[in-house]
Formats: C-alpha cells, sequence, structure tokens
C-alpha cells in the first residue's frame, strides 16, 4: 500500500533532520519514539497543527512527552479513517475490541491533549457505554472515586432514586 | 502484586463522559460521590446532556382508550437498526397516564412531555419529564363555555421558544392564534385572522416547529368561516408560520403542485431533516414529498421523494371497513436515504430506503397510534424550568 509510510515507527536517531522529508511531521512518544505522519494527519490533531503553525512550519518535529508509544498508533490509527472517511461503526467496534479499560481511559487522555474532538467523543460514548450498566461501586473504583458520603446521606440518597437501581449488571472481577 | 491504582481523569473529562449517559444510569450515579451529586443537577451539565440527548431520537407514540391512556416511546435507531428480518416486531415499556389525571398527550419538547385534560367544564395542562419521574402541578386552566359562539380551539402545540427561554402552548382556533406562556401564566390572543383564512396545521391539528417559528398548513376558504356551518371550499392553500420570539406571523406558498388540485390528496406539512417538508398522495398512485431547503423562500422547494405505492407495498381500496388509504411521514434519516412512514390501512411502520428502493415493515405490539406520533429524546430538564409553575 502506497500511504504505509504514515505509521511506521522509527527511532530518534534515524529521523534527525533529513531535508527530503521535510514533508512529513515527526511526532516524538513519551518514551522517545519517533512517529512520522502526513502533514493531513497532524491537522486532525489540533494541539500539533498550531504548534506547527506557530513556527511558520520551520519545526517539524513535536515531542509529545503526555502520549506513551503504546497510545499513539491508535490515534494515527484512528485520524487516517477519518481522513480517508472511513469511520464505520465496524470500524469503531474493531478499533475499541483492542482496548481493555485502562486503554481507553489512556486513549481518552491522549484525545484530550491532542485535542481531537471526533475520537474524545467517540471515546467518551465508549466509556458511557461501558459504565452505563455498572453498579454505584463499580463506577467509582473505574474513575478512582472516593465515597464522601455519609452512610445516612448515602443510604437516603438511594432510597430516593430506587427506581434508577434496577437492570443494573453484577460487578465482575476488575477486567483489565 | 498489588493491583495498580486506576488512571485518574480530571473532573471535565468525567462530566464529558457522563453527558453521554442516559438518564436513568445519571441519576443512579447520583449516588458516587457528593462531587458527581451536584453536576447532574447543574444547568449547565443538563444543557450539555441535552445536546448530546437529542441525537438519541424516539417517537412518542400514544395508545389507549377512554380509560387506559398512555404513551410508549420508540427509538428511531430501532426502526433503522440492522434489517435482517424483513418484518420485525418491538415490544416497549410503556408510560400510563391514568395517574397523572391527563388522557391526552399534546407534545414534546427538550424531554417534557405536555399532558392535557379537559371535561365538559374545565380543562388543564401539566408537564411530565417521563425520564426523571417528575411532574408539574395543574396549570392553564380555563373553562370551556359550551355555547357555540366561542370559537373553538382546535390544536395545541408544545413549544419552547429559545429566544426568551420559555415553554409555551399555542393553541389555534378558526380566527384566532393564542398563547399559554408559562411566565405570565395566562392565556393571550395574539392574533386574530382574517374570516376566510382556516389554519389546519398538521394530520393532527398541530402546528410543526423549526428553530423558533411554529408553523401551519392553512387554506383559503370560499366564504368566511361560520360556526354555525361548515362548509369548506377550498380556494388557495398556504403555509402560516409564527415566529415565536416576535409573535410576527408570515404566510408563504407550498410548492407549486396544485394546478390540478384534485390530483393532490391529504397534503400536509411536516419537519424532516430539520427543514419544512410538505407532503402529498399524488392520484392515489405516489407518495410525493417537497423540502423547502430555505425557510421562507418560496422558490427554494425541491421534490425530495416521488414513490410509487407499488414500491412501498401499499395498495389502494377505493371504500372498504379500513377507509381510505393515507400515508404521513414519521422520519427521515440524516443522510436523507431512509424514509419511515405511517399508513392509515397498517398497524405498522414502513421503512423504505430510497437507495435501494426496499422497503421493511416493523410492527410495535402494544397498540399504538401511529398517526399521533411526535418526536422525543429523554433529559434531565427540570419540570422546576417552566418557571413559576413549580412554585404555584
Amino acid at each position: 500500500m502506497a500511504e504505509e509510510v504514515s505509521s511506521q515507527m522509527n527511532s530518534l536517531s534515524i529521523s534527525e533532520t533529513n531535508p527530503s522529508s521535510s514533508a512529513t511531521i515527526s511526532l516524538v512518544s513519551g518514551d522517545d519514539i519517533v512517529f512520522k505522519v502526513e502533514p493531513t494527519i497532524a491537522k486532525e490533531m489540533e494541539t500539533v497543527q498550531s504548534f506547527i503553525d506557530e513556527t511558520d512550519g520551520k519545526i517539524t518535529t513535536i515531542p509529545l512527552p503526555n502520549i506513551s508509544s503504546h497510545d499513539l498508533p491508535y490515534v494515527i490509527e484512528y485520524c487516517e479513517k477519518s481522513i480517508a472517511g472511513k469511520i464505520t461503526k465496524e470500524f469503531e467496534a474493531e478499533f475499541v475490541k483492542k482496548l481493555n479499560n485502562e486503554e481507553v481511559k489512556e486513549l481518552f487522555l491522549a484525545a484530550n491533549y491532542l485535542n481531537i474532538k471526533k475520537l474524545l467523543d467517540f471515546l467518551s460514548q465508549v466509556i458511557a457505554d461501558r459504565i452505563a450498566n455498572k453498579s454505584v461501586e463499580y463506577v467509582r473504583r473505574y474513575f478512582g472515586i472516593e465515597n464522601d458520603f455519609t452512610p445516612e446521606e448515602e443510604a437516603k440518597l438511594r432510597e430516593e432514586l430506587a427506581w434508577t437501581f434496577t437492570g443494573v449488571d453484577p460487578d465482575d472481577e476488575d477486567e483489565n | 502484586m498489588p493491583p495498580t491504582p486506576p488512571l485518574l481523569l480530571p473532573d471535565h473529562l468525567i462530566e464529558e463522559v457522563i453527558s453521554f449517559l442516559h438518564v436513568k444510569s445519571l441519576m443512579r450515579l447520583k449516588c458516587v460521590s457528593k462531587s458527581w451529586n451536584t453536576p447532574i443537577s447543574d444547568p449547565t451539565f443538563v444543557q450539555l446532556h441535552l445536546q448530546r440527548s437529542q441525537r438519541n431520537k424516539n417517537l412518542l407514540l400514544t395508545y389507549g382508550d377512554y380509560e387506559n391512556f398512555g404513551f410508549v416511546s420508540l427509538p428511531i435507531s430501532r426502526l433503522l437498526g440492522n434489517n435482517t428480518n424483513r418484518n420485525t416486531s418491538i415490544t416497549l415499556s410503556s408510560h400510563q397516564l391514568k395517574h397523572k389525571e391527563c388522557r391526552q398527550v399534546i407534545g414534546s419538547c427538550n424531554g417534557l412531555i405536555c399532558l392535557f385534560h379537559y371535561t365538559t367544564s374545565n380543562s388543564w395542562f401539566r408537564v411530565w419529564n417521563p425520564a426523571t419521574g417528575t411532574i408539574s402541578d395543574r396549570f392553564g386552566h380555563f373553562h370551556k363555555p359550551r355555547s357555540k359562539l366561542t370559537p373553538r380551539t382546535l390544536g395545541y402545540t408544545f413549544v419552547y421558544d429559545i429566544s426568551t427561554n420559555n415553554y409555551k402552548i399555542v393553541a389555534f382556533g378558526y380566527r384566532f392564534i393564542k398563547v399559554f406562556c408559562f411566565n405570565s401564566n395566562v392565556w393571550r390572543e395574539i392574533q386574530s385572522l382574517p374570516d376566510k383564512m382556516i389554519i389546519v396545521g398538521n394530520q393532527n391539528y398541530k402546528g410543526v416547529c423549526l428553530d423558533g417559528t411554529l408553523i401551519w398548513f392553512a387554506f383559503l376558504n370560499e366564504i368566511p368561516y361560520n360556526d354555525w356551518r361548515d362548509t369548506f371550499s377550498v380556494v388557495r392553500y398556504f403555509i402560516i408560520s409564527l415566529d415565536l420570539a416576535t409573535e410576527t406571523r408570515r404566510e408563504f406558498s407550498p410548492p407549486p403542485v396544485f394546478d390540478d388540485a384534485s390530483d393532490v390528496i391529504d397534503p400536509s406539512i411536516a419537519v424532516l431533516m430539520n427543514s419544512l417538508c410538505f407532503f402529498y398522495n399524488f392520484k392515489r398512485t405516489h407518495f410525493v414529498v417537497w423540502q423547502m431547503t430555505e425557510f421562507g423562500v418560496d422558490r427554494s422547494w425541491t421534490q425530495l421523494f416521488k414513490i410509487s405505492y407499488e414500491s412501498l407495498q401499499v395498495e389502494h381500496f377505493f371504500c372498504d371497513f379500513y377507509g381510505m388509504l393515507s400515508l404521513y411521514p414519521l422520519y427521515l434519516s440524516e443522510n436523507g436515504a431512509t424514509l419511515i412512514l405511517e399508513s392509515s390501512r397498517e398497524d405498522q411502520a414502513i421503512i423504505y430506503n430510497s437507495i435501494d428502493n426496499r422497503v421493511e415493515r416493523t410492527r410495535i405490539t402494544n397498540k399504538i397510534d401511529w398517526r399521533f406520533s411526535e418526536g422525543y429524546f429523554e433529559s434531565l430538564v427540570p419540570i422546576n424550568s417552566l418557571k413559576e409553575i413549580a412554585s404555584g
């Protein structure tokens, strides 16, 4: 395939500025792995694009210290599909099937950092779907939230909202 | 090995995520912590959730007889969803009106449903949010003298006026348009109409709402309207719109299809794909839909569909037990390809795909009346957003 160049992994040393490759953008993950992408992909990532714009396009190697080399290929894959107009229900289902709960959150933070609206909305929906029918306890664990209600307060609230506690999935062991 | 602590998300991102949840899950998750309890009732979050929820379109379908009234909410996605079976049946859980002291659904706006009750001497409204399970007191009472001299009210529409952030009920009769505003808690006549002008509304005598404008189908009658004798002879059809913010009235033309008016059967209007549409049955052989691509501009009428009865697998019989065939559009998919229709002769939805000219049907086992369908989506909008009604 002609476009395979887009998400190849290269080590930092190889990518050191070669004038002939100035058309591509190098994204450097937090663990120092370089990903070369087409400028159209960079455009999907608002944070990256504004960095390029600010330097009038002179700088094409962009450090992304908050994003790991594990997550970046997923982000790039999603952006590629998005540009190609190939984001289908099937693609999305396949895309998240590979990701466990922690990975989805990681990717969600990456999408937020890179400011990719479509990916952010999509992953919000994915996380929402994963917690939709879960118990209050499960959701606390999922987001690492401490229960700051007194037992009395919580019991009262649960009583008022008793009608919302039907059809809740049983908690499974922390899936990862 | 101790489990690694979960990755924490900042509060604003958690809000982003949970704004995609259905109301019932959200209400349950109020129990997660104090920091979750408050935002879920916060107006900004309610608004964010509303924006998301609008995409999950439902049809609100009423059922029942004199004794037992209610409605079901049917997600459009279930009609458009994987159509492997050509004909499917769906059973939905129902919301009963019996204990709400109301017998009729007027309409729905931002997840709120306006109910109506009438007796020979009195009538009232209530507003209900079925997703959060809250309902308003009775309001908008008006005595309805039986005198024939009082112009009769024909139809009510429940609307949201975005310019003033106000819910309203708009009523029309043969010579008037009245509005009930929740801020002032009174009925006010805002338009009196020329005596030959007859408002029809849509097929259910309701206005249709588009971007802060309420729209009715109407016609000019040959003789002035007389309460004693309903004699109608159409001189000319037209469309009336009422700007909810300014309360000004405009009139414009339907598409140019009335050269031979006898070919145009059961014309009416609907809002489909966020545009005003005009539809009719042509010579009892085709169903036709026009779209006004630029609102209020007569020359922007464009024909969207002309579908033969054969393609829809419907047949016209002149007269039998079921009466004449009428078709009404319920929904048009965002890409404009799939049209959901209702037929007066069937108890199931007709799902027509214009790309491959394919038809499927879905039956709802609840005894619903397809004709009185309304658009609906669930929301967290509190009843007290109707202003004084809650405190009254």
